[in-house]
């Protein structure tokens, strides 16, 4: 999972580019052994169990050695050993890299000193990036002016970085763009102690194929049926998102998602483009108002 | 399992396909309605078995929707399906009558073991 992270570092820093960086996480996904199959192979887990994990990975943002744990399917020091035989079997990121050509080793190595400062990792506490994705965030875009409500919106992004991989089997990248995507929007206001909306807004090639991806159906056109998968998706997105604020004490509700083609969000709204293989989600964020 | 009339309310056209596909292998006979005004409507012709329901809806919500097919028949079975699972949510969709709650996304698994747990 650190490899993202510190990709995502690169891209930032420029000295990786967009596509070099998605044909960099393309070749380490290939090359990654999934820790349900480790378990499976090692005995430890039945074809079912996982396939339950996977399930709960959908509706809970927790990683798949927390649910298994949960579940009393393996121990913690079971998890353990297979996320050492995974960090094992996979593919560096480094090493791709180099083997592409886009950097040196000793230019790698120089930015990876740099990194480690930057985040205040240890050597052998790369795991914990995991649960400090909000740094990386941080590092990307910026919501000072947000003041005490930044930190939701660190969560929120963090929440749909976690999630995209889950259900679509990509590994998404903050990018800088400044090119606003042109399509529809889909919205949904959460409201309680505090209104947040989020939104996404993409075209309708993008919209097709994660709909496509995401309800499993065969779909040729944008219809109602494709629209309403992108708003389902951004609903259980939420869903968790108002799980996870209700175990820090906030309650939010969620209100019916919208759809609207070729509309201005508002200037309030934060925008992030989030680039995936096959196009640009421009996420919205919107604090105290709606994203229209 | 015995044949079951079920209601799916829900205003999400995917999740009614998808839940009703996998009923109808369970041969299940399946109303479908889009917001709890609707369900209510249907419920009250049909007078199905179980009713899986939404919480977030347009017009009227799921608990709201809820409580109207208990006021109206207080043995309805209403299975709360909602991507909103605080323990809130759950609280007050039982509070208001419903005999389960699962989380969205569910998976084909929970869908058989609730309607096993409620054919009686």
């Amino acid at each position: 999972m650190y490899n993202q992270y510190f990709g995502q570092y690169l891209l930032n820093k420029e000295l990786l580019s967009a596509e070099q960086l998605r044909d960099i996480l393309n070749r380490e996904r290939l090359t990654r052994p999934r820790l349900g199959l480790l378990a499976i192979d090692a005995g430890l887990l039945t074809v079912a169990q996982v396939e339950k994990i996977h399930s709960l990975q959908h509706a809970m943002d927790k990683k798949f050695g927390e649910i298994a744990v949960e579940k009393n399917f393996l121990t913690i020091k079971q998890v353990e050993d297979l996320l050492i035989t995974q960090r094992g079997r996979r593919l560096k990121l480094s090493q791709a890299i180099v083997d592409a050509g886009y950097l040196s080793l000793s230019r790698l190595e120089a930015v990876w000193e740099q990194y480690k400062a930057e985040t205040n990792l240890a050597d052998g506490k790369i795991d914990t990036l995991y649960g400090n994705l909000d740094n990386i965030v941080r590092a990307v875009v910026d919501f000072s002016s947000a003041g005490t409500k930044a930190k939701l919106l660190y969560e929120y992004i963090a929440l749909m970085l976690r999630i995209i991989p889950r259900f679509f089997d990509e590994e998404p990248i903050l990018t800088l763009s400044n090119e606003k995507v042109q399509g529809t929007l889909i919205s949904q206001t959460m409201t309680g102690v505090i209104s947040i909306s989020t939104g996404v807004i993409m075209n309708d090639e993008l919209l097709l194929e994660m709909a496509k991806r995401y309800s499993g159906e065969e779909l040729i056109e944008v219809n109602e049926l494709a629209l309403d998968s992108i708003a389902e998706f951004l609903n259980e997105t939420n869903g968790i998102f108002t799980v996870n604020m209700s175990e820090s004490g906030f309650e939010l509700n969620l209100e019916p998602q919208e759809v609207q083609g070729d509309v201005l969000p508002s200037p309030r709204a934060y925008r992030i483009p989030i680039e995936i293989s096959c196009g640009t989600i421009d996420l919205f964020i919107c604090i105290g108002d709606k994203i229209i | 399992m015995k044949k079951m009339d079920i209601l799916i309310c829900d205003d999400s056209m995917l999740v009614r396909k998808k839940l009703k596909d996998l009923l109808e292998k369970l041969e299940c006979q399946v109303w479908e309605a889009r917001n709890g005004e609707a369900g209510f409507e249907i419920y009250q012709q049909v007078n199905p078995h179980i009713v899986f329901m939404d919480i977030v809806m347009p017009k009227i919500g799921g608990l709201e929707a809820l409580k109207m097919i208990k006021d109206y028949d207080p043995k309805a079975k209403v299975i709360m399906l909602s991507s909103t699972g605080t323990a809130t949510k759950l609280t007050e969709a039982i509070k208001c009558g419903a005999v389960d709650f699962i989380q969205k996304p569910y998976d084909d698994e929970q869908i058989r073991c609730v309607l096993a747990k409620f054919s009686g």
